[in-house]
């Protein structure tokens, strides 16, 4: 699967990434149109998990818990996400669309260089086998001033780009780690609220529905 | 407010003040009180921009329902810009309605507006006069642009063509501020903003 999407990398890449951006804008647009009030989130959720509420974030010395933001951070560049577009959307909203001063920094464009995009239209077999490659961390990979990195070596974090929560914190709070069908990795409980209130991936904009998410093993 | 949300913008005022752009006084954000429901953020006026030099504040309310739904954001700082409202200050921006998306942060917010502010969006318009300025008298919205972050944003360009034709207004009796925005609309016509005023 890697070395598949490796050759795919170069030979489709640039394009299918704009195709991705727009895609993205375009459900934006149809959701627009047909926006719902957003279902009131039960927030007792994280409450009852007993997440984030006790750890004291103020607290220098959890540091050792740096989250890895995964819409920045360039320690996971080796990461393939898969996007698998579907056909068809957006091309009936175009006439309706309207104008507005669009996000210039979208986390995609700060994204883009990590984001591998495959379209869904000979693919679609394939879609389970998702697989990520985290690299180990490195020392080779620090410049030589980051003396704290070369003499702690941590094994690079996968987190939750919502509650900001890190593989480990959110292991240990009972919850999981999931993926929606773009290839989007949040915690369980992130993803059900995020898709009561908009329907929509937090990190992409693709449509999403409950079916939609399915839990992931690293 | 709900447990999600303090803790997210916690974690994100760090990623915030750790930035490259708070290290490049692109971007600020303080709080502005103890239970993090309101921030204050700053954001430097983009070079080679009318508001370059400014320094521009903003309200920033964070809902219960944060990061699901967008945090409210306000310019504090009057500035001349058709995607903000010239009066009270209010912003046209998607990523602040429908798409906002919720992995979404403060940085990512502050980074945007100040992305705004290079390139407006005159025909979504916040400020219907500014965006037909905008679009019909580019220069003259320009001058206006720039003047309006000199007397409000601390920008250091001014303009001595503008300030005698505030002085005269003012010189009338009307007071600073609504004049500015008076000669603003009229295109920086004395008799037409005078008018304006006493109508
Ligand atoms: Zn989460
Ligand atoms: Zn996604």
């Amino acid at each position: 699967m890697t070395s598949m999407l490796n050759r795919r990398r170069t030979r489709r890449g640039t394009r299918q990434a704009r195709r991705q951006l727009q895609t993205a804008e375009d459900d934006g647009i149809l959701g627009e149109e047909r926006r719902e009030e957003p279902e009131p989130i039960n927030l007792n959720l994280y409450d009852n998990e007993g997440i984030s509420g006790c750890i004291d974030l103020t607290n220098e010395d959890d540091d050792q818990d740096e989250v890895v933001d995964l819409t920045v951070n360039s320690s996971v560049n080796d990461s393939p996400v898969v996007v698998l577009e579907s056909q068809g959307q957006g091309s009936t909203s175009r006439r309706r669309r309207r104008r507005r001063p669009r996000l210039r920094y979208t986390l995609n464009t700060l994204n883009a260089r990590n984001t591998e995009v495959l379209s869904s239209d000979d693919e679609i077999e394939e879609l389970p086998s998702v697989s990520f490659h985290i690299p180990e961390s490195d020392p080779e990979r620090f410049g030589m001033g980051d003396a704290e990195s070369i003499t702690s070596p941590k094994r690079s974090a996968v987190s939750c780009p919502i509650c900001m929560d890190n593989e480990m914190q959110i292991k240990a709070s009972g919850r999981q780690l999931q993926s929606t069908v773009c290839g989007h990795i949040f915690c369980n409980v992130c993803i059900r609220c995020s898709i009561q209130t908009s329907k929509k991936c937090p990190t992409c904009r693709k449509k999403l529905n409950n079916r939609s998410v399915h839990p992931i093993f690293i | 407010m709900a447990n999600i949300a303090v803790a997210r913008i916690k974690r994100e005022f760090k990623e915030v003040v750790k930035s490259e752009e708070v290290k490049s006084f692109e971007i600020s954000v303080e709080l502005t009180n103890d239970t993090y429901t309101e921030l204050k953020g700053e954001i430097a006026g983009p070079p080679d921009t009318p508001y370059e030099g400014g320094k521009y504040q903003l309200e920033i309310k964070i809902p219960e329902t944060y990061p699901f739904n967008p945090p409210k954001v306000r310019f504090i700082t009057k500035i001349w810009h058709p995607n903000i409202s010239s009066v009270t200050g209010a912003i046209c921006l998607d990523i602040l309605k429908d798409q906002w998306a919720a992995a979404m942060t403060l940085r990512t917010v502050l980074i945007s507006l100040q992305a705004l502010l290079g390139a407006a969006e005159p025909d979504d318009p916040q400020d219907a006069v500014v965006a037909k300025q905008y679009k019909e008298n580019r220069a003259m919205f320009e001058k206006t642009a720039r003047h309006w972050a000199y007397a409000y944003a601390g920008a250091s360009n001014r303009d001595p063509d503008l300030i005698e034709k505030l002085k005269q207004a003012v010189s009338m009796g009307f007071e600073e501020n609504r004049a500015r925005t008076a000669l603003s609309t009229c295109n920086w016509d004395v008799e037409r903003a005078a008018e304006q005023l006493l109508s």
